[in-house]
């Protein structure tokens, strides 16, 4: 079994390489097991470590051993995962949180403080956070509610390390994450965008799946400021704004939280937000996007996944509920 | 004049083909191309919008003949804009691109704003000119409702994001422009 994943994993590689029509390789397995991982990656991308994709060395670096939820992909070249973002309190344009948030965002010291139906709650600061569990190292698609997707190598370990530690209550039935609200370092909250602080929602069992990444870095170094650092999520499997950043304050609580982008556009934004091609933005399709950091202008778009591509991993959360109506 | 007016028009489609070709467009090429060819067709359209009022006001009744070259500009960012919407959004496929316009009303605007300008520049010639004679005029005054239509268009555009000063300034130009006409002007000073 292990040896047809091989050849089938290189063949797609070589198929994608050629642009080849999306439907020969759409059914192609992404996920692999981490032994077919390590013994694949080098294979696969014999060029992966050129000089593009490497982060300024005025980051620390941040190892991370390679993840069983890794997929085989390319990832962008840091300068686009780290020069176009969306992080409103930094400006609304996609290159204004690179201009505006490394010299302003103040990461050290940094505490996230963990409340609400926990047996043990507590404020970790950044550091000790850092050691609370093995760093992976996950290449993971980030797929933009907007109609773009960049593969991406985020460091980090699953967040269910975590939420072990304060030991969640009985009622605990869902987690509200909070972003840092300080006007001081944030010009764009003077914005009435969107309600700040800016705070987001997963359901208990969505954030314990071990696919839902507290991430401290990217590109084997911690996260430049403007992709949230020192500590953000990544929910692979939903819309990129559900993987808040610079998060300050995790509460779990009995009441379905709300979300900032709920609350600014309820019929545009569900609390699930589920990557799903088949549940349109009521402005925009969402059965296909762009994938950024490919070389051709003309590029073929590609066909978006139902939960990403991680249905075989998430699907049974959502057994029996209509994705349409909790979208 | 014209030609310095000329060059000064394809100047952003020629600093544009050669961000293309350097692969200096940013992370996102295809919306960079797409948002900068939609901007230069709105500049360029309220541009041609303001002749009329400039010549009135200097008495400069030459400066009819830029109106021509800068309305046609104006056409050729639009299609440059329509053509990459169709091959960066819809994959080259015309009957996705009208199918979207049925759906999105921000797609469903622009699509008509374009449609009314075709026959514009179509006519845009001496023979149509004198060919056409009174209904030549009927058909270039659909300028003022893709004014509109365009401010609309970009408000649409900018509508996710609540971020509105861009769209006011292009509506508040419009409606300018609209106002120092001599119709009007004439129609409100009989009041």
């Amino acid at each position: 079994m292990a040896r047809s994943d091989h050849r089938r994993l290189i063949e797609g590689r070589h198929l994608e390489q050629e642009i080849t029509p999306q439907s020969v390789f759409e059914d192609r397995r992404r996920l692999i097991l981490a032994a077919t991982a390590a013994s694949v990656l080098p294979v696969a991308f014999p060029g992966q470590a050129v000089a593009s994709t490497k982060p300024p060395a005025g980051l620390a670096p941040l190892p991370g051993k390679p993840s069983r939820y890794s997929i085989v992909e390319k990832p962008v070249p840091f300068e686009d995962a780290a020069g176009y973002n969306n992080f409103y309190e930094f400006g609304l344009d996609k290159d204004d949180p690179a201009a505006n948030a490394p010299s302003r965002l103040k990461t050290n010291p940094w505490s996230l403080r963990i409340e609400g139906a926990v047996a043990k709650p507590k404020t970790f600061d950044i550091d000790s956070l850092r050691k609370l569990a093995p760093m992976e190292e996950r290449i993971t698609r980030l797929r933009c509610v907007e109609g773009w997707s960049m593969v991406i190598p985020w460091v980090g370990y699953s967040l269910s390390h975590l939420i072990k530690q304060v030991e969640p209550t009985a009622s605990a039935k869902f987690v509200e994450f909070t972003t840092l609200a300080d006007p001081k370092q944030m010009p764009g909250l003077s914005s009435r965008v969107l309600r700040w602080p800016y705070h987001e929602g997963l359901r208990i069992d969505e954030a314990q799946h071990p696919l839902t990444l507290l991430t401290f870095g990217m590109y084997g170094s911690v996260l430049p400021a403007q992709n949230g650092a020192p500590v953000r999520l990544v929910v692979p499997w939903k819309y990129g704004f559900k993987s808040i950043k610079s998060i300050v304050k995790i509460r779990f609580m009995e009441a379905q939280p709300t979300t900032s982008w709920s609350l600014a556009a309820p019929h545009e934004y569900g609390f699930y937000s589920n990557v799903n091609p088949n549940v349109d933005h009521p402005r925009w399709s969402q059965a296909s996007e762009r994938v950024l950091g490919v070389e051709s202008l003309f590029a073929v778009r590609r066909k978006t996944e139902l939960f990403n591509g991680y249905a075989d991993l998430v699907g049974s959360l959502y057994a029996g509920m209509d994705l349409k109506k909790f979208y | 004049m014209n030609l310095a007016l000329w060059l000064l028009c394809a100047a952003p489609l020629v600093d544009l083909i050669g961000l293309t070709v350097t692969n200096g467009l940013g992370t996102n090429p295809q919306e960079t191309l797409l948002r900068a060819t939609g901007t230069w067709a709105l500049v360029l359209l309220l541009v041609t919008l303001g002749v009329t009022p400039v010549r009135q006001w200097l008495n400069w009744p030459e400066l009819v003949r830029a109106r021509r070259m800068l309305g046609l500009w104006t056409f050729t960012y639009a299609v440059i804009h329509l053509l990459g919407f169709w091959a960066f959004e819809h994959d080259f496929v015309w009957l996705s691109v009208f199918a979207d316009g049925l759906k999105r009303p921000f797609v469903t605007v622009g699509l008509i704003a374009f449609l009314l300008m075709l026959p514009m520049a179509i006519t845009s010639n001496r023979w149509s000119m004198q060919r056409l004679g009174t209904r030549w005029k009927k058909i270039h005054l659909a300028i003022y409702w893709i004014a509109g239509l365009s401010c609309l268009h970009f408000f649409l555009h900018r509508a996710g994001k609540n971020n509105f000063a861009d769209p006011s300034i292009a509506l508040a130009v419009t409606v300018a422009l609209l106002a120092l006409r001599q119709p009007w002007r004439y129609w409100m000073s009989r009041r």
